[in-house]
């Protein structure tokens, strides 16, 4: 049974200067367990995403269009009071900035009992037993939870969020790069937990991240997004060894593999589409390699390629050659030429 | 003292290099947007045109006596077509007395901040410049400055000098330049501390050069917001004292209108009398209080609506 | 952080005889001859002279300098001109009057003013919000004397709903605190002005608890407190309003010293016997002793509020710790 159903989801943010079209037509399932791992440039929209999910969206972003049903009830159309307590109790945050996430003026222990006793009748004991027991789990010491957070170090700190995320064995966590504020070491120690933690409560996960070597280690399923909409949606292990997209074989070449040591990197040129403007055709084409007349006219519906494959693209059947040629770096030179002449013939 | 009002100014982000002229444009263009704002300007306007050509538009002198047909003064009258405003007890035309304190305010707001805004902003720049034992020594005497009762000791003093306006300007801005200075020195120390002052100082820039060039074009949006309120500050101080009595008693002023309606016991019963100066302070503050919005949000960017 | 307190107590104390040397000399500056006040100008001029002998008026700036700093450390301010008695008494029994309608105007705009402005923040950009603002600076800019002037003329001339003068109706004697303080009749008395006080303070409180709240709301500890399913209301006060309290703390504390100077006129409207009606009187009067007395009293109330409330700063913020 899947935990989550995405169906054709819109979020717009309302500004000042007009309407930013952040996610659109979004669809994707999560099973029962299933850990996916959310990868794109900065401003691809999938932040807004993982907090559509809780309804943390900011108050000028709205849910324009679409449904998300977890265990077979619409979260778009439940109340404030109900969408509440389904927070933490079933869906859990790791949130991105492990500094600023604990209020400095009130010790880490009662910050984890406050979020106990906001969805159960525990006492203050009880409470504080649990948040002892999680504690241990992602190994801090209990006398931790006496500390203000500006006595703990940033691992600490991001084990202390973790820690908090667990307390109630949420059904969901979404972990929006809950370690990009560390150090290398830590890092890998802590997506070692919350891999491990994950598994042994069996819930499923949403992990967010621009760097896509991370979630090759982690998560079962990967969805490529790129300017609010989904790009490539695969098994990680399909994923790594045969990507199809070609906004997915750049982000290949961006992060190299380790065996791969020495080589140049290869960016993709260009910059991420403008979202407050109206969108022609798929949203790559700017700064597609292979893109065809066809390509900025009609947007590309999301197209099975294989099993629990999915992708956007125009041209599945040309994804040999188009891997041949994004190895190489003429093909994404190509590109910058273009978007120079571009640039030059508007100006 | 000053310890933890550092840690609060320190917070905002120090206030991008401009120009001048950027200043101005991005303020003017923050009152044509904001509504309230835009009449703040307006009614500004309103009170420094009435200020400069008070002489004319008042009818009569303020300390003309008026007498009625029978040959009557004109003692307490409620307003009408002669009299706008209506009559004081010994009947002074009220309306005069309000259009001819409007200079007085304006003026004494207007000096009091400059100098005000002058010493304090040098003091501020000089101690967050160089730091050490000189803004040592000039935060000590903040400090001192800060201890002293503001309306308490400008009573005092105008006590002490003989009471006329420039006295009043004098005591004022005595009291007043401690604030500008801890704030502009917070804001410098944060200043000083960026690479273009660093990268000013290697190549050989003088202190002098840097205060001026550097540092002052960065602090000034934050001096013209302080000055905007220190003239607030000021005219209400002038209003204050002139109402204790420690007024010049020739001049006119609003405070002086409410002093002599107080001391006479006419308070509760000549409403005329008592609420045109009153309302005139409120306006005309609560003017400057709304232009002054539209600057706050050049100063501290993170106002600014979204 | 007790050698702290003790280090600022010491700082306090330097300050106040630099305070009260600085009034002396200013005092001595005043036109006019001080005992043209206190002495009959009928009287033949043996009898000035010998007043002036008695309260030390011949002797040279300096003497009289050292003796007043002498008594100052003993906490006596000599004798009123006026009263012709001790001003250390006056003072003690002018004291409560003026703290009492401090207090109450305080805690009327720090209830409001914090209150209110954590939710103006969170209803930010209504039209509440921006009348909140327009609400509380047109009382920023209404002079106190003013606005008092105004509140009688309404509420007690033509209403009677408040009496107008004093702490209490004339005729009514007590002599305990309780007795004084702790009556109907001096509550009623109190209303008026601790309102017009509190409407003049509101604008601080919550301009700055506004605007630090709207900082505070975009801190990622209020989305993750959000995260949690905290009750909307527990966000607001617990996580947000106690963050954003800080920054309204310190700045009520340099905004005291405006506060008393405002209360002097409040006391002056509404006949308050406190020590800044004193104080405005004692000048009038040339009463050098009384208007130094309560000039330093204020000044080290003053400083003693700073104090009070950086120490309550870093209760609020355990990041803190003075050393």
């Amino acid at each position: 049974m899947n935990l989550l159903e995405v169906r054709n989801l819109d979020i717009d943010y309302v500004t000042q200067e007009g309407t930013l079209k952040a996610i659109s037509d979004v669809s994707f399932d999560l099973k029962q367990g299933e850990s996916i791992g959310l990868v794109g440039e900065s401003g691809c929209g999938k932040t807004t995403l993982a907090k559509s999910i809780m309804r943390l969206l900011p108050k000028n972003g709205v849910i324009s269009k679409g449904e998300m049903l977890f265990k077979g009830e619409d979260i778009v159309k439940k109340s404030k009071e109900e969408v509440r307590k389904l927070r933490l109790k079933e869906i859990a945050m790791i949130s991105q900035s492990a500094m600023n996430a604990l209020n400095p003026v009130y010790t880490v222990g009662d910050q984890l009992i406050e979020g106990i006793r906001a969805h159960s009748n525990a006492t203050k004991e009880e409470a504080a037993k649990r948040a002892e027991e999680v504690f241990k789990i992602i190994g801090l010491e209990a006398k931790r939870l006496k500390s203000y957070p500006h006595q703990m170090s940033g691992g600490m700190k991001q084990r202390a969020i973790i820690a908090m995320a667990l307390t109630l064995n949420p059904s969901l966590i979404i972990a929006d790069e809950p370690t990009t504020a560390l150090d290398v070491v830590v890092q890998d120690k802590i997506l070692n937990q919350i891999i491990e933690i994950q598994k042994q409560i069996n819930s499923s996960m949403v992990f967010i991240t621009h760097d896509i070597s991370v979630v090759s280690e982690i998560c079962e399923t990967i969805i490529v997004m790129y300017g609010g909409k989904i790009m490539e949606k695969a098994n990680t292990k399909v994923f790594f060894k045969a990507p199809y997209h070609p906004y997915s074989l750049g982000l290949q070449n961006a992060f190299p593999s380790i065996k791969e040591i020495g080589e140049e990197l290869i960016s993709i040129p260009g910059s991420p589409p403008n979202l407050m403007k109206e969108q022609n055709g798929c949203r790559f084409q700017e700064r597609c390699p292979f893109r065809t007349e066809l390509c900025q006219k009609e947007l590309p519906e999301l197209k099975e390629v294989g099993e629990e494959h999915l992708i956007a693209c125009h041209y599945p059947e040309k994804v040999n050659e188009f891997r041949e040629d994004a190895k190489k770096r003429e093909t994404w030179e190509g590109v910058r030429n273009r978007l120079i002449e571009e640039s030059v013939g508007e100006a | 003292m000053g310890k933890t009002v550092d840690v609060a100014s320190e917070k905002k982000p120090p206030v991008k290099r401009k120009d001048s002229q950027g200043i101005i444009a991005l303020f003017l263009k923050n009152v044509r947007k904001d509504k309230i704002a835009l009449f703040g300007a307006v009614l500004l306007i309103f009170f420094i045109m009435v200020g400069i050509f008070a002489d004319f538009i008042a009818p009569y002198e303020i300390r003309d006596r008026h007498y009625n047909e029978e040959g009557k003064i004109r003692r307490l009258e409620p307003p009408s077509a002669e009299h706008w405003f209506g009559t004081t007890d010994v009947g002074r035309d009220v309306f005069s007395q309000v259009v001819l304190g409007t200079r007085t305010a304006l003026m004494v707001g207007l000096l009091a901040a400059l100098l005000v805004t002058f010493v304090g902003s040098t003091v501020g720049i000089i101690s967050g410049y160089f730091g050490g034992t000189v803004d040592a020594v000039l935060m000590r005497i903040v400090d001192f400055f800060y201890a002293i009762p503001f309306i308490p000791f400008v009573i005092v003093l105008s006590a002490v000098l003989n009471p006329s306006m420039w006295n009043i300007i004098l005591a004022v801005s005595m009291l007043s330049w401690r604030t500008v200075a801890r704030l502009v020195r917070s804001q410098v120390l944060s200043i000083a501390k960026r690479p273009f002052i660093k990268a000013a100082k290697v190549a050989g820039a003088g202190h002098t050069r840097i205060m001026l060039k550097y540092i002052l074009p960065n602090v000034i949006p934050l001096i013209l917001l302080e000055m905007a309120f220190m003239v607030n500050f000021a005219i209400m101080a002038e209003a204050s004292i002139a109402f204790l009595g420690f007024g010049d008693p020739n001049a006119a002023s609003w405070g002086q209108i409410l002093h002599i309606n107080f001391v006479t016991g006419n308070s509760r019963n000549a409403w005329w009398w008592m609420g045109p100066p009153g309302i005139a302070i409120v306006l005309l503050l609560l003017s400057i209080f709304f232009l002054a919005r539209a600057l706050e949000e050049v100063v501290d960017p993170r106002l600014r609506r979204r | 952080m007790l050698k702290y307190i003790a280090k600022r107590v010491a700082i306090m104390l330097a300050m106040l005889m630099l305070v009260s040397t600085m009034i002396f000399f200013l005092f001595r500056a005043m036109p006019g001859d001080a005992t043209a006040f206190i002495v009959d100008p009928s009287m033949p001029p043996e009898a000035r002279e010998l007043m002036a002998e008695r309260y030390g008026l011949n002797d040279s700036k300096w003497v009289q300098y050292t003796i007043f700093m002498k008594d100052l450390v003993r906490l006596d301010f000599g004798n009123s001109f006026f009263y012709g008695r001790p001003v250390t008494d006056l003072i003690k029994e002018r004291m409560p009057a003026t703290l009492i309608l401090m207090f109450s105007a305080m805690i009327i705009a720090y209830l409001i003013g914090v209150f209110g402005g954590a939710w103006m923040a969170w209803k930010r950009g209504s039209k509440l919000e921006s009348a909140g603002v327009t609400f509380s600076l047109i009382f920023r800019s209404a002079p106190t004397f003013w606005v008092g002037l105004m509140m009688i003329l309404v509420f007690s001339a033509r209403l009677r709903w408040f009496p107008a003068q004093g702490m209490r109706t004339s005729g009514y004697s007590g002599d305990t605190f309780a007795e004084i303080f702790l009556t109907l009749d001096f509550l009623k008395h109190l209303i008026l002005p601790s309102i017009v006080a509190g409407l003049y303070f509101i604008a601080t409180p919550l301009l700055i608890m506004r605007n630090s709240m709207l900082e505070v709301l975009s801190e990622d500890y209020i989305e993750m407190a959000n995260a949690k399913g905290l009750k909307e209301k527990t966000v607001l006060y617990k996580h947000a309003a106690r963050n954003a309290l800080l920054p309204v703390v310190t700045a009520g504390a340099l905004f005291i010293g405006s506060a008393i100077g405002g209360q002097v006129l409040i006391e002056v409207v509404f006949s308050w016997p406190g020590l800044g009606r004193e104080i405005v009187q004692a000048v009038t009067r040339h009463d050098y002793p009384l208007a130094q007395g309560a000039f330093i009293m204020i000044s080290a109330l003053m400083m003693f509020m700073n104090l009070v409330a950086d120490i309550l700063y870093a209760v609020l913020d355990p990041r803190i710790s003075y050393k």
